[in-house]
Parts: structure tokens; sequence; C-alpha cells
């Protein structure tokens, strides 16, 4: 009998080569290539791998350390990977072994990420020649995000084919250089909404200059309370969303923005907003809010406050039916993760909001069952509608097998109730408003 | 010798003979889990189990008393399966403290007996061995890979 699997001489080679492709698929790739390298057989399969598996490579620090991998080896890693690449992100690295490829292009690539760590003492930052560096060695590139370095900024504008820039804690950059970036490139999206503390209003002025912008991400310091840059932000002609983070002065910036000060007609409408954190007037939050009369869509996302042991944020009935006679023309109303005096603040939405088309409610309290029932009423007597209502309980006071019940199955018509959707998009930071303008 | 139809309520069994001459007899419901090379032999009856013995050629007595073994522990398993059949994987190769060769004879087993969850798991395992190697020459001695 053939004793294939005798206990002795066996070897990796033994296995096929689908048995082989599971194993190295599941090894980083730094190890990969190392494997390659030992047998034609193992070089082949890594190669038919990375034809469709590396075009998003990530690089981290510690992938380097166990073996010795001197400043050559690493250059014929990142040759080898090369032609696969479209994205490359560095996770800690040393910047050395970036400095290696100076002499190198790698024109498959178009986003880069270099992920530094601004805390680490004795290490070696990245500085401005090393932005000139990605120039020469990434011709392409079209997206770039620098975390931790320290560049003034100098030379970003001579990357010529930028279009999305996201910088994140960079203190070191310097108000010089931001004309000839928003001059000379032709950005769709700029992020430095974290820690780039040495930035300020002034800074930002020549943003303007950048008609190209659809996505703008800053922090409140970056728009002075007394110049028109706020104005000047929402006048440009392809913005889509301007994200703005804000700590203590979110009324402010709300205002601001809300309240434009420009003739009308002039600064972009805006069709949807988002925010999510703990704020103390609602009252005042919502009379802002209310500003924004074309309003189609509206998410606000509480926050459980840890002072008071946990309790959901409490939405009065006042503040809620005064909102809902301002804002008629949504079509999407998320509150998620409030307590609610009452069913009837919301209730005035189902009134008022003709298009409205989704109301999402899920971590909300807002008296269980009942408040379902007083919908199907409201809802019998409105003959407009056209399609039904969705009603999101995901998390809430809602019992989920409401779903099943005879009298929702009944109404399947003007209500329909979802108990597993969540939001689209749950990765939202705290103290972030977020506009989205009309295209 | 097994004739008992399908509807029949007694348990029905299955004789394994791996190739060192070692019966295994396991289960229906478990020889179901043991891979797609069985599960097409017990087919070829039409439900009418009529073999005596099913010969595995390419496996040992020791690697098949592990696969069973681990079937027997994952097979009722519901949540957290794949991690759950890693652990007891890795548990039982403490158990019977396997080298990385014997975890080569047990993936070479799995794959011809088309068991894809052993083999997945058996695969993670593996590579993770390979990480723990520091250089390439660690590699090709712990796995008996021949440079060219």
């Amino acid at each position: 009998m053939t004793t294939d699997t005798a206990p002795t001489a066996a070897s990796l080679l033994q296995l096929n080569d689908d048995v082989l492709a599971l194993i190295v698929r599941q090894l980083n790739v730094f190890q990969q290539y190392e494997i390659g390298r030992l047998n034609r057989r193992l070089e082949s399969i890594v190669q038919m791998l990375w034809r469709t598996r590396v075009r998003n490579v990530v690089l981290q620090d510690e992938m380097f350390r166990r073996s010795v991998c001197n400043s050559r080896h690493f250059l014929a890693f990142i040759l080898a990977l090369a032609p696969h690449m479209e994205r490359l992100s560095c996770h800690q690295l040393d910047v050395r072994r970036l400095r290696v490829l100076s002499s190198h292009t790698l024109e498959s690539i178009q986003s880069l990420e270099w992920l530094g760590d601004g805390n680490r003492r004795g290490r070696v930052r990245f500085v401005d020649e090393d932005v000139r560096l990605l120039r020469r060695v990434f011709p392409n590139l079209r997206r770039l995000k620098l975390r931790g370095c320290q560049i003034t900024g100098k030379y970003l504008c001579d990357l010529e084919h930028l279009s999305e820039l996201c910088l994140d804690d960079c203190q070191f950059l310097e108000s010089q250089h931001f004309r000839d970036l928003f001059r000379q490139l032709k950005l769709r999206k700029f992020d430095i909404m974290e820690d780039c503390d040495e930035v300020n209003c002034c800074d930002l002025a020549d943003l303007q200059l950048c008609p190209t912008l659809e996505h703008i991400k800053i922090a409140d310091y970056h728009l002075c309370m007394e110049s028109d840059i706020t104005q000047q932000l929402l006048r440009l002609p392809r913005l889509q969303k301007l994200s703005i983070y804000s700590k203590n002065f979110v009324f402010d910036v709300l205002s601001r923005i809300a309240r434009p000060s420009s003739p009308p007609g002039s600064a972009r409408l805006i069709e949807a907003f988002r925010f999510s954190g703990i704020l103390h007037d609602y009252g005042r939050f919502f009379r802002e809010l209310g500003n924004l009369r074309q309003l189609s869509r509206l998410e606000l996302h509480g926050q459980a406050e840890e002072e008071e042991g946990g309790q959901l944020q409490c939405l009065e009935d006042q503040v809620l039916r005064q909102l809902a006679s301002q804002l008629r023309e949504l079509t999407e109303l998320h509150l998620c993760g409030y307590q609610l005096e009452s069913p009837l603040g919301l209730l005035e939405f189902v009134i008022n909001c003709r298009q409205l088309r989704v109301l999402d409610i899920t971590r909300s309290r807002c008296h269980g069952e009942s408040f379902v029932w007083s919908c199907i009423a409201i809802l019998t007597k409105q003959r407009w509608r056209s399609q039904p209502l969705e009603l999101w309980i995901r998390h809430s006071d809602i019992n989920q097998e409401i779903v099943h019940s005879p009298r929702c199955l009944d109404n399947i018509k003007l209500i329909k109730i979802d108990a597993k959707q969540i939001g689209p998009n749950m990765d939202y930071t705290s103290g972030v408003l977020k506009f989205s303008f009309v295209r | 010798m097994s004739t008992t139809p399908p509807e029949s309520k007694m348990p029905i069994f299955v004789n394994l003979q791996t190739n060192d001459g070692v019966v295994h007899t396991v289960d229906i419901r478990l020889a179901h889990q043991l891979g797609e090379t069985i599960c097409g032999i017990m087919r070829m009856e039409e439900g009418c189990y009529s073999f005596d013995i099913i010969p595995l050629p390419r496996i040992n007595g020791e690697i098949m008393a592990f696969i069973i073994k681990w079937c027997t522990l994952v097979q009722d398993l519901e949540d957290n399966v794949m991690t759950r059949s890693k652990e007891i994987f890795l548990n039982l190769l403490k158990k019977d403290m396997a080298q990385p060769h014997f975890l080569l004879q047990l993936l070479k087993a799995s794959d011809y007996l088309g068991m894809e969850n052993f083999t997945a798991v058996g695969a993670k395992l593996l590579a993770e061995a390979i990480n723990t190697c520091r250089n390439s020459e660690e590699i090709c001695y712990r796995f008996n890979v021949d440079r060219d």
C-alpha cells in the first residue's frame, strides 16, 4: 500500500498548489515574498496571488523586524511588488526605508498613506525632502495621506496630479505654503481635521483658489469667527461635503453656516446634515438647524452621558415640533440614541413632512409600540402617500416582534418596519458637523 | 456488512480502512463530515450501503484517528465555528505533541478526503507556524523545502 503520509521527510512542497496557495495567502506580503524566493514553484504561486490580490498593500514596521531586512533586500521586495500595487499604506515604517526607493519610480501607485507616529522620540522623521522624494518615486500619485510628519508643506504643491490630500497630526505646517497649494493643485478632497493645530483660519483664506474642491474636512479653529472664510467655503462651485470638527463651538459653527450672511442664492444649498455627539442645549441647536429649510436629510446620533450614568440625552417635544414645522422637505430623518419626551414631537415630522420616506429611531426610546400605532393612524389619513414609510427600530424600545403583528401586516402599504437596518455609515467621529450640498 | 436501508432507526456505521490496515468504524453521520471522497463512495450505492470497507490508501491510521477526533468535536458547533474549530485543532495537536511534519501530513490527508473546513483550519495553522520562522533558512529546515 502506498504510504503517502509516512511520518518522516514530509515537505511543504508535497502539498498541491491549491493548498499551498491557501497557506501563502495567510502570510503577510513580505513573508510571501520571502517564501517565493525559496523555490520556483512557490514563486509562481506567490505571483499568481499577487496578480489579483495586492492592489492594496499595507506595510508595517513589525513585518521587517523578525528577519534581517537590509536596504537591498527591502528594495528588491518593493520592486517585485511594484507592478501589482496601486495603493500603498505604510504604518509606522522607518522613513529610511522609504528613502531607499529614492532613485526608482513606481508608476502604478496612485494612493499613498504614510502613517507615522509623531510621539515617538528619537525616530527619524518624515520631512519636506521626503515630499520631494514622493514626487520622484510616485509620479502618478492622486491620493496622499500624511500623519505625524514634520513637514512645512513646502513641496506639496509640486505633486501635480494630487486630487486628495489629508494631513493628520502635522504640527509644523507653515501658512505661506498654502496659497501655492490651493492655486496649483486641482484638489477634490482636502482634510486637515485631525490635530493640525498650527494651521489657522488665515491659512485657509486661499481655499477659494481651488474651485475643484468637493470635500473639505477641517476643525472649528480653522474658521475664523471674524473673517468671511465660512461664506467663501460655501461659495465653492463644486463643494459636495463640508465636515467640521468642533469640541466647544458647535452652535457658532452651525449658525455661521445655517444663517449665511451673503445674498441669498450665492451660497450652496445644503441638503443633508449629520452630527454625532453630546450637546447641552438642543433648543438652541434646533433653532439654528431650523434655518436650513431645504434640508432633505437630517441625521443626529446621540451619545450616552457618562456623568449621568450612561443615560440617553432627552429631546423635548416642543423643540422637535418647532423643527418639524420648519424642515418640511425632509425625506429622511435619523434620530438615533435619544430619549424622547413623548411620541408627539416625532409624530409632527410624520404629519408635516409629506416626502418623508425613512424615519430612523435606532437606539432611541420613544415609548414603545404606542408610537407605531399613532404613526399608522396618521399615515392612514395621508392620501398623498405613494409609498410606505420605513421605520427603523433596531435596538430601540419597540419590540422587534411588532413586525409580525396583524395590525402592522394589515397596514404594510402604509408602514414598513425594519428591525435589522442600520445606518449606511457607522463610522462617524463625535463632534463632527457634516454638511452635504445639493449637486 | 451494512445493508440496512436508510429509513431504519438503527444506527448505521461505516468502516474506513487506512493504508496500515487499521479499520476505523464511524457513525454514518460523522462519515458525511469526512469529506467528498468518502461521501462520493457512499453515494455510489444510491442510499443503500452495501459496502463492507471503504479503503483509504493515502492515509495512515494515526492521521485518520486525529481527523475523526476533530470531526467528532466540531460536528455540533453552531457559533464561531472557524475560531472554535481552530482552537480544537490546536488542542489536539498539543495533546499529540505534533511536529510541523504532522501538520503537513494532516493537510495532505484532508485535501485527499476533500475536507474544506479542515483544510482551511490546517492551512491557517501552518501559515502561523511559518510566521514564527525567523528567516527563510528556518522555513527550509522546518518544512523540508528544497531551494532551487
